[in-house]
């Protein structure tokens, strides 16, 4: 009952944020890169923007300053979800390689000002998922939560969210928590931290994609959505692709507010468009087609 | 006391392989059991054991894939391996998008993802292959996107088919493995380019194993056992084992399948490849002696029996089955292993083979058709070497003798119909034996005597030898036969037009129509061709040897028509009448004899120009009959020498149309065609004695022919010129002269030969294919001697020679 009351109250409150009529436009498209290009990710500001090949392989970076392209790395899985520091100041990614033919990761961090590379922490197993901290990164590798900062700062780990791709899991107030709030989910994935810190977004296998909080309450159900991420705190950008079993026949990039009064298409028909990036900040969306060409929207919200 | 601790040593060391044998621990393995539910795309394959498959019903791949796909999971969970599977139940929400699957892979950070399927090779092929992320060896496509390869993904991708092509339940169509990248295969196999999706954008290792082809009947059956796909589970799991950990499986397994050793699988046609043509027996019990375990064979048409994870060392297969021999077998089961031990039952066959109903079975008065077939049925399957050569047929008759029903029935197929009105008599000797080696007890023998009709003949048929030119853009084609024709697929293989390279021409599959006349049991086939023809050109129909009618009664000598294509239509004439104004000729009653109904009226359904066409359509009461037709306003004037020519709907009713001159009060009727055709033709007749004439009518004329009591023709452009046309579009058109007249034809009996000449011709009657049949020299021949069909009879004067087509019809 508890759980519903709480569900109740925050429909309420993002339905009051949205009492006027919303409408999503888009400004602008560019296609910034003329090399192939997969899985882009852009920085929280939208200075930047990553971008890597088919198979995660490799690791480049795209500065809409000057419109340079540059390599950060050729490291297997290098390309696999980066993230930026919270300055933008650093770009921390992951390395494969296998011993024994098991596989390891190590994270490494690009200083985007020097443009150097430096190793934060030895490959192991299990190395999860990247998440900015300070001029730092977390990860959770072998049952432990790792803190690599390039400063001096030891301020506490406040929170973090990453799955294992069965479970999802939170550290928050010192304790590892999997929330897993969708009952027969086959495993979560694509998992985030809203850019308040205050909502995770998932994709639960087989179920769609959520937005919950911290104990794991649903807020938002976005439906059939995959490779969902955050634009601002309202609303999430995802995929909708469909295949035969054998290959991906069409898919389409959606934008959507968490309260489910807005909705837009930003690819065009016929495109097979998927992997979007999102920056509410600087009002922007990325995302390749299946031939790999790299498009950047300018999106406008107006109420 | 040495001796004890090298054994207890022995023994350590033993364990300890296996132990490490066992071990997968920290191993991360993702399973995708592809696809999920039962949907459209979810591979639901029919058989003749489930010609409809439904939900948990019938062979699914879908279903097949998640249960290889959950007993490997249990046997790596087992060794302490750490799985992920992407679904666990068969429904259409488990079919998560490839997308989804590949992150779920990724973020799980799994050592090796293994996609479980099956494929499908249009029903022949059954191979195993693997396909892993990237391009092949020695493939130098551009690809529109880089291709990574996995080494990795390539090299497990190995061990699993070296694995999988030692299967020994079933027969594999080829004995290599294929392990092709996975863009290669698309691109050259598929048609696309991006390869399979769900290697695409792994970070981790990954295969798409295609273990067998399930739309290989055979195959499909043995995929419903549960213990057959534990085997393809156990060949993942020691692919596993060897790869990460370099392992042995320290147990062994036995596996095989029990038939009948010479009963054949007959629930369909479809193909099976060596031993997959033996009966399963479904039931039959296997126990392995030395554990006590036992195994009963499934139901599915399969055999499979499966002992798993034994001990090495030697054991014996007992197998038993009700009505068969109980067979016991050593089998020796090696460590990290399947022994495989196919068992062949044999039936248990106590007493000799007797014949249990024959036929053709009649009263010695009565008699049976040519074309029958000889069928014996045995109370046991029968050895078929020693039944066909105790068979034996007097008089002599080549044929082709086949097993049924599992060689419990035998099938004696003259090559040829049976001879008319023969007595024959069918033995078989006590020679022929069962498999058990046990001969009949006396020789059997019956006897019978066939119809007097031992061909399907042609009757009539358009394009003929007289009709030659075929209308290119409505190409039709009509053939009238003396027996009910038999399947539209028979005709469609046996009946078939080429053009002047011998490339087959399609026929409109909706045009075909059979069988439409109902009187007196003949059979009749129209068609049209897909597409135009090029005028000017050469076509030939062939109507082959196996064109049966629906007792099975054959052509037996093909029959090849010679035509030209035409656009029928004379352009360079005057028009004397283009039937585009009121309707050119009127049905007159009273001048008609023995008409049922008559009818003329415009037309613009078949029209050649303009916009209409005169129909003429008559009903006879009698033989003795003909309909005219009148001119409305009598205008059109001729004379000696001048020529009428007239564009004509035929209807192959045989009947003969005719123009009515009138000079004063004298009518005649000028000859100007044989309505032996289908579809247009120009048809033309010179008036040749004196006098001024006024065209007054048209008649259409009754004579004998299958379809002559109704007519119904159109026509168009009446032409009035000087002299006979030769030659007009066509290259290749040629007229002769009517000056010779041959019949009755169709004929029963006789046929004569009316000539302006008083000399007797040498007459030879030829046979389609051109054998020389008879010869005579007279102006009559009697050719009842022969079957009913159609023939062409040579008729030679000193300075001239003709050739007319014959039917005969008894």
């Amino acid at each position: 009952m508890k759980h519903r009351s709480t569900l109740l109250t925050t429909l309420l409150v993002l339905a009051g944020l949205s009492l006027q009529a919303q409408s999503i436009s888009i400004e602008k498209v560019q296609q910034p890169i003329k090399q192939k290009g997969f899985y882009p990710k852009l920085s929280p500001s939208g200075a930047f923007m990553t971008f890597t090949s088919e198979a995660y392989g490799g690791l480049s970076l795209y500065r809409f300053s000057d419109n340079s392209v540059e390599q950060v790395s050729t490291d297997k899985g290098s390309g696999f979800d980066p993230v930026f520091s919270t300055n933008e100041k650093k770009l921390f990614y992951k390395q494969i390689n296998y011993e024994s033919r098991l596989r390891k990761e190590g994270v490494k961090s690009y200083d985007l000002e020097k443009k150097t590379e430096l190793e934060m922490l030895r490959p192991r197993r299990n190395v999860r998922q990247l998440q900015a901290y300070k001029d730092g990164v977390i990860t959770h590798a072998e049952s432990k939560l790792f803190r690599s900062s390039t400063s001096k700062s030891k301020e506490a780990i406040s929170n973090y969210v990453w799955s294992d791709g069965n479970n999802l899991n939170v550290f928050r107030n010192n304790k590892t928590t999997a929330i897993n709030p969708i009952k027969g989910a086959r495993g979560y994935i694509w998992t985030s931290l809203s850019p308040n810190a205050k909502m995770i977004l998932f994709h639960a296998a087989g179920k769609g994609s959520y937005v919950c909080d911290w104990e794991g309450r649903i807020i938002a159900e976005l439906g059939d959505l995959n490779a969902p991420v955050w634009y601002g705190n309202d609303f999430v950008v995802g995929m909708q692709d469909k295949d035969d079993g054998h290959f991906v026949t069409e898919s389409k990039i959606l934008m959507k507010s968490l309260d489910g009064k807005v909705e837009k298409v930003l690819s065009p028909a016929g495109e097979i468009a998927m992997y979007p990036a999102a920056s509410g900040k600087a009002s922007k969306v990325a995302y390749n087609t299946l031939a790999g060409d790299i498009y950047v929207l300018d999106i406008r919200i107006t109420k | 006391m040495k001796n004890f601790r090298i054994l207890f040593l022995l023994i350590a060391l033993w364990g300890l392989q296996t132990a490490l044998a066992q071990d997968l621990s920290g191993v991360k393995i993702h399973i995708n059991p592809g696809h999920g539910g039962w949907d459209s795309d979810d591979r639901g394959v029919p058989t003749p054991l489930f010609p409809k498959v439904g939900p948990n019903l019938g062979f699914w791949e879908s279903q097949s894939n998640l249960d290889k796909g959950l007993q490997l999971r249990d046997m790596l969970l087992a060794l302490g391996a750490n799985v992920q599977i992407s679904r666990t139940q068969n429904r259409t929400e488990d079919d998560l998008r490839l997308s989804v699957i590949v992150r779920m892979a990724n973020e799980f950070q799994a050592d090796f993802m293994l996609s479980i399927h099956s494929n499908a090779g249009q029903g022949v092929a059954n191979y195993v292959l693997m396909l892993f992320a990237g391009k092949s060896d020695g493939d130098t496509h551009i690809y529109p996107t880089p291709t990574p390869r996995s080494d990795e993904s390539k090299a497990i991708s190995t061990e699993i088919a070296k694995n999988l092509i030692k299967n020994r339940l079933n027969n594999w169509s080829t004995p290599h493995y294929n392990v092709s990248g996975d863009k290669t295969f698309a691109r050259l196999q598929m048609g696309w380019n991006d390869g399979y999706g769900v290697l695409r954008g792994l970070t981790v290792p990954g295969v798409i194993s295609e273990g067998s082809m399930h739309d290989y009947i055979p195959e499909a059956y043995r995929l419903m056992n549960m213990e057959y796909k534990w085997l393809e589970a156990w060949n993942f799991k020691k692919a596993f084992c060897t790869y990460f950990k370099n392992a042995e499986i320290p147990t062994g397994n036995i596996a095989g399948w029990v038939k009948d050793n010479s009963l054949k699988i007959t629930d369909g046609q479809y193909i099976k490849y060596g031993k997959d043509i033996l009966l399963p027996i479904d039931g039959a019990k296997v126990s392995l002696v030395e554990t006590g375990a036992s195994y009963t064979v499934d139901n599915n048409r399969n055999g499979v029996y499966v002992f798993k994870d034994l001990q090495p060392g030697t054991y014996t297969i007992r197998v038993e089955a009700q009505g068969y021999h109980t067979q016991e077998q050593s089998v020796k089961v090696t460590k990290n292993e399947i022994s495989y031990q196919n068992i062949e039952l044999v039936k248990i066959r106590n007493t000799p083979p007797q014949v249990t109903a024959y036929s053709p079975k009649v009263a010695e008065n009565e008699t049976v058709e040519c074309s029958s077939d000889i069928v014996l049925d045995f109370n046991w399957d029968m050895d078929e070497a020693s039944t066909s050569g105790a068979f034996s047929i007097s008089p002599q008759r080549e044929g082709k003798i086949t097993f049924e029903n599992n060689t419990k029935r035998l099938r004696f197929k003259p090559r040829i119909p049976f001879e008319k009105s023969t007595r024959y008599t069918v033995t078989l000797k006590r020679t022929a034996k069962h498999p058990d080696n046990m001969s009949m007890e006396n020789d059997f023998s019956f006897s019978f005597t066939t119809k007097d009709r031992n061909r399907l003949a042609l009757l009539a048929g358009f394009p003929n030898n007289e009709y030659k030119v075929m209308q290119a853009s409505n190409p039709a084609f009509y053939f009238i036969f003396d027996g009910k024709l038999g399947s539209t697929n028979m005709l469609q293989q046996n009946i078939q037009v080429f053009d002047s390279e011998n490339k087959e021409l399609e026929k409109a599959p909706m045009s075909i129509r059979k069988n439409k006349i109902r009187k007196g049991g003949y059979g009749d086939v129209y068609f049209e061709t897909s597409n135009p023809l090029e005028a000017g050109k050469k076509y030939k129909v062939v109507l082959g040897s196996d064109v049966v009618d629906n007792i099975g009664m054959p052509l037996v000598d093909p029959i090849e028509i010679h035509f030209t294509a035409s656009t029928i239509q004379v352009n360079d004439k005057n028009v004397v009448e283009d039937f585009e104004g009121k309707v050119g000729f009127v049905y007159e009653a009273a001048q008609s004899r023995n008409t049922q109904s008559a009818l003329s009226e415009k037309s613009s359904s078949e029209r050649l120009f303009g916009s209409s066409s005169n129909m003429l359509k008559a009903t006879f009461s009698q033989q003795d009959a003909f309909a005219v037709y009148k001119v409305s306003t009598p205008s059109v004037s001729s004379t000696k020498g001048r020529a009428f020519g007239l564009h004509v709907y035929g209807d192959m009713s045989n009947n003969e149309l005719q123009l009515e001159l009138t000079q004063g009060a004298t009518v005649k009727y000028l000859s100007l065609c044989k309505l032996s055709f289908w579809g247009w033709q120009f048809v033309e007749a010179k008036i040749e004695e004196a006098g001024d004439y006024t065209l007054s009518g048209i008649r259409i004329l009754r004579k004998e022919g299958v379809i002559s009591g109704k007519s119904t023709i159109y026509i168009d452009n009446l032409l009035q010129y000087d002299n006979l046309i030769s030659s007009w579009n066509s290259p290749s058109f040629e007229r002769e002269e009517l000056a010779l007249l041959l019949y009755p034809n169709p004929t029963q009996k006789m046929v004569f030969v009316r000539s302006e000449s008083e000399e007797k011709p040498v007459l030879q009657l030829y046979s389609i294919d051109g054998s020389l049949l008879k010869t005579v020299l007279s102006k009559e021949m009697d050719i009842s001697e022969f079957p009913s069909g159609s023939y062409l009879m040579k008729i030679a004067f000193r300075n001239r020679t003709f050739a007319r087509p014959v039917l005969l019809s008894k």
